[in-house]
């Protein structure tokens, strides 16, 4: 499958064709990012998961009955990531969310990462500091450090948040300026295992 | 106006950031991957036939994305969960598989398998996403009220009954549409 297909195009011979590997292409460029995104959203892996498994569902679901279209103007990046963005508030944070402090995950649940096996105990702790200091961010702010994160432009953060730019910048400076606190707050200035 | 240099990435937190997340698991994958072969088999069917754009996506609709996520074996009740292969399908559920229901479904019902000993029953949504499971029981049927299953709002649900000999295998998935009252 050449690399040069956009993602888009890959979609249209999925849909038009039948082309499996197309599809499988695009799933390959997207999926470990954008998991990664609902993961730094969510604080859960198991949230993440769940959320991806369904956005992916969604669009195939769409192909099944020839309806994807490609939107003029906006990338199937955004598209995928407005779909899991949307589908977690409505999902987890309006529906399960309301007993939580605020717009902020409980604590209590937010996992964790996982030592690997290469890791340090000084990597593990700036892990799991990391993760705790996320979910302290508001929602709106967590959203875009996750996007960020995940290697989507301020350009795309804006039609994926639907807010405008000069609002997409502030509420990433204010968070990695929070996160990088959180870290100070530790005595810790360096974020190197 | 906000300046953007401020706010340049600091690398190594991404770094960090990047590593805090462990990428899709295999079930996942796996899920998605099936969901979309089938998909693509049913679009490649219907572009050779040239059936038209509106019976391609009957024909795909939405129950038979949900069905490629999972490897099911579907079986008779006359089947021996022991030992052998299992084939037919099982007939003699409640809510009749396909049918409408208006509310909740007050009860599950299903034909037992011989040597079977346990059964568990999981609701899906119309997306294949669970959205309630039963303790492992012995009946086979139960009531969703008593058991505690939440009440379902109306739309399109599958569900799945898993029989427990030894080996495990699974009933359905079934489905049934639940209307408003």
């Amino acid at each position: 499958m050449p690399d040069s297909l956009s993602d888009s195009a890959l979609m249209l011979r999925f849909q038009e064709d039948g082309d499996y590997d197309a599809f499988g292409e695009l799933f390959s460029r997207h999926k470990d990012a954008f998991v990664a995104y609902l993961n730094h959203l969510s604080g859960s892996t198991a949230i993440a998961e769940d959320v991806s498994q369904h956005c992916w569902l969604k669009l195939i679901e769409s192909v099944g009955e020839g309806r994807y279209r490609p939107v003029a103007g906006a990338s199937f990046r955004s598209y995928l990531y407005t779909l899991g963005r949307n589908r977690y508030i409505d999902e987890y944070q309006r529906k399960h969310g309301e007993s939580k402090r605020g717009s902020m995950p409980n604590l209590d649940d937010v996992e964790h990462p996982a030592e690997q096996p290469g890791d340090s105990a000084v990597a593990s702790e700036r892990k799991a500091l990391l993760a705790e200091a996320l979910a302290q961010l508001p929602l709106e702010q967590r959203d875009v450090i996750a996007l960020w994160s995940a290697g989507v432009s301020i350009e795309h953060m804006v039609e994926i948040t639907a807010a405008p730019r000069d609002t997409v910048l502030s509420r990433k400076k204010y968070a990695m300026a929070k996160l990088k606190n959180a870290f100070a707050s530790l005595g810790v200035t360096s974020y190197d295992g | 106006m906000t300046d953007e240099r401020d706010i340049d990435g600091d690398e190594k937190l991404m770094a960090l950031l990047s590593e805090v997340s462990p990428g899709t698991s295999e079930a996942h994958d796996a899920a998605v991957l099936n969901a979309a072969r089938r998909v693509a088999e049913q679009r490649r069917r219907s572009k050779r036939r040239g059936l038209p754009g509106w019976l391609v996506g009957l024909a795909t609709a939405l129950p038979a994305v949900a069905l490629g996520l999972f490897v099911f074996t579907r079986f008779d009740a006359g089947d021996d969960l022991s030992g052998g292969n299992i084939r037919g399908q099982v007939s003699d559920v409640v809510p009749l598989d396909g049918g409408a229901v208006a509310g909740t479904p007050q009860l599950l019902r299903w034909t037992a398998v011989p040597g079977a000993e346990r059964y568990r029953v999981t609701i899906r949504d119309d997306s294949a996403l669970p959205r309630w499971s039963s303790e492992w029981q012995n009946d086979t049927e139960i009531s969703l009220d008593a058991a505690g299953a939440p009440s379902l709002e109306p739309g399109l649900y599958l569900w799945t009954v898993e029989a427990v000999n030894g080996r495990q295998s699974e009933l359905g998935p079934y489905t049934f549409r639940v209307e408003a009252r």
